[in-house]
């Protein structure tokens, strides 16, 4: 139940993340007001005890503080700036978190536009720890902003985040989730080589989570995701579509900031042929069954060689060595 | 028989190219952004100059564009005092600038709303090709546009060829960039394996060039290479200008493209060496073992 001085609260965006997020901080007593461009899937927010708004500008005017979770920066501007979003309940003071990946470029646009056209303040505030830690409110939150405004939504972020940590201005918590995403996105295609290797040498792969842990291999993917890789268990907690647009967005922040990054290039082609695959909505964690036997088959079948009769090569005619 | 052409950007590429209309008998207007270029180009061919894309374009029957990017492209074309508002109807815009295949679609669109023809023709050869006239020019849009511009192009072609509807110019031009980014890392490390080996690399050329490793870059490139010379052809901020160009499309198109974005972050790495201006062929320069002091 919401609790007497408690900052109210707007969720927008209730998918994946938002939901477990949206019912963490109605467990922490806090009134929230919700919407999502798809109804159903607030219900399980409001028998938890959320309001229902019926568009993003209601929400904003329900709410001192509106947090989004969305797809990408034109669903946030979408919902921000389109008809019915955000700035037509803004009211100076209050202020947007932004918890989608958006980029930094993205971030500090929408969030000098909105303090420029209604005085509201903007955090970007994305998130790690996927849907495990969205459910267990044990997030790590990187967040972007003028210092007062991020300590205005702290309080309110201990219900769904371990760690809350101003990393700079608008957009650094965007830069800091980009670093994140590089080692995410490429980590996950290493591991399944790795597997591979494993498995085409006679080793055990089920062993493998187990024996690295604790060294210099081990890390919070193999532990998590290594070990639904190795089981096959691909029960969707996040999409490889959105793991590839945010490889995309790390390309053009390194290409901006003059700063190669070959590996992170090459693992975004990687994953663009796993979407090719027909797997834009799979877990990413499923790219480890293109590194399995028998995975790479031609889509088209090669037709048996044609035997051509091979003609013998005239010979040159033997020049004499002149004799001496 | 001379017709009257307009060219818009006077860059390494378009100052050679426009020179070579004159010297086919073209009557040339010219228009550069920086206007002591387009004096100076006056002063070499003759010819003309204005003020404006606009009057530039005005009152010719064909107008060449050869600027920087899609956004350079549309700050010329578009616009009051782009080349578009000055152009008489029938007349045919050809753009030669290195840019996305949406744009020239864009463009193209624009152009048939206000009986304008309007053809995408990049072009490769470098600034050794435009200054000898010898340039590939590779074109999309419509058959009756490309048949009358096709003998107002040879003027700095050796090669040009329509391959279909507006937009298809850029995209036979990100085919061949993906090519040459694929080639140019090959021939850096068969050559970088050649020389820490110590065999004599110019009989290796000499046998490999008639074989199947045989290359464009090869033959015209591998002693510059040798001799860390870059400072000279097409530079690697153009060239990660049309690498971004290729990776955009091929997002679009739903195509992995594994070398060419390893390629493209080499690249930014050649950048960070201060290669910015360096020919695409410095891609050897990173392969280069450092000199340690003795």
């Amino acid at each position: 139940m919401a609790k007497k001085g408690k900052t109210p609260l707007g969720f927008i965006g209730l998918g994946l993340m938002g939901l477990p997020m949206t019912l963490n901080l109605l467990k922490g007593g806090h009134p929230v007001t919700v919407w999502n461009r798809s109804r159903e899937k607030i219900l399980p927010a409001l028998q938890a005890g959320a309001k229902e708004a019926a568009s993003p500008a209601e929400v904003a005017r329900a709410a001192d503080i509106i947090h989004l979770c969305v797809f990408d920066g034109a669903s946030v501007e979408e919902v921000v700036f389109g008809p019915d979003g955000v700035i037509e309940g803004a009211k100076p003071g209050k202020i947007v978190v932004d918890h989608s990946t958006t980029g930094p470029e993205a971030a500090r646009d929408l969030g000098l536009r909105l303090r420029r056209e209604a005085g509201m303040g903007w955090v970007d505030a994305p998130v790690t720890g996927g849907v495990v830690g969205a459910k267990a409110g044990t997030l790590a939150i990187f967040a972007g902003g003028a210092e007062a405004d991020v300590e205005r939504v702290r309080p309110a972020m201990k219900h769904v985040a371990r760690r809350f940590v101003r990393m700079g201005d608008i957009g650094a918590g965007q830069t800091t989730k980009m670093c994140n995403q590089i080692v995410v996105g490429c980590t996950i295609p290493m591991l399944s080589e790795m597997f591979a290797l494993a498995r085409d040498n006679g080793v055990d792969v089920g062993l493998l989570p187990d024996v690295l842990e604790g060294g210099f291999a081990d890390s919070t993917i193999l532990q998590l995701h290594g070990r639904r890789m190795i089981k096959h268990d691909f029960a969707r907690q996040g999409q490889a579509k959105t793991l590839v647009k945010d490889l995309d967005l790390i390309t053009a922040v390194g290409k901006a900031s003059g700063t190669p990054l070959p590996i992170t290039g090459l693992a975004t082609q990687l994953w663009r042929l796993f979407l090719l695959h027909g797997n834009a909505e799979q877990d990413g964690i499923a790219i480890v069954t293109m590194y399995e036997k028998g995975a790479r088959k031609p889509a088209v079948k090669p037709r048996p060689p044609v035997r051509v009769p091979i003609r013998p090569v005239p010979k040159p005619p033997l020049r004499k060595k002149p004799s001496t | 028989m001379g017709e009257k052409v307009a060219f818009i950007g006077l860059g390494v590429m378009g100052f050679p190219m426009a020179g070579h209309l004159v010297k086919a008998g073209h009557e040339v207007t010219v228009y550069n952004r920086n206007a002591a270029k387009a004096e100076a180009w006056v002063q070499k061919f003759g010819g003309r100059k204005a003020d404006t894309p606009a009057a530039a374009a005005k009152g010719n029957k064909f107008v060449m564009s050869c600027v920087g990017n899609d956004d350079d492209l549309r700050s010329v074309i578009l616009g009051a005092a782009g080349a578009f508002a000055g152009m008489d109807k029938g007349a045919t815009l050809v753009d030669h600038t290195t840019a996305s295949a949406d744009v020239a679609r864009e463009l193209a669109a624009d152009a048939e709303k206000k009986g304008l023809g309007f053809l995408d023709a990049p072009v490769s050869g470098g600034q050794a090709g435009a200054e000898n006239g010898v340039l590939t020019v590779m074109v999309g849009g419509k058959e009756t546009t490309y048949g009358p511009a096709e003998p107002v192009i040879k003027a700095y072609a050796r090669m040009c060829k329509l391959l279909g509807p507006a937009g298809s110019g850029q995209l036979t031009k990100m085919v061949n960039q993906i090519c040459i980014a694929g080639t140019v890392q090959g021939l850096s490390e068969g050559l970088a394996l050649a020389r820490a080996t110590g065999l004599d690399i110019a009989s290796v050329v000499e046998v490999i060039s008639k074989g199947a490793a045989q290359s464009w870059q090869m033959e015209n490139r591998y002693k510059t290479m040798l001799e860390s010379k870059f400072d000279f052809g097409f530079a690697v901020d153009w060239m990660r200008k049309d690498l971004g160009i290729c990776l955009n499309e091929a997002r679009r198109a739903g195509v992995t493209l594994p070398v060419t974005a390893l390629v493209d972050q080499f690249y930014a790495e050649v950048q960070q060496m201060g290669g910015s201006r360096w020919d695409t062929s410095s891609l050897i320069a990173r392969l280069e073992a450092k000199k340690t002091k003795q």
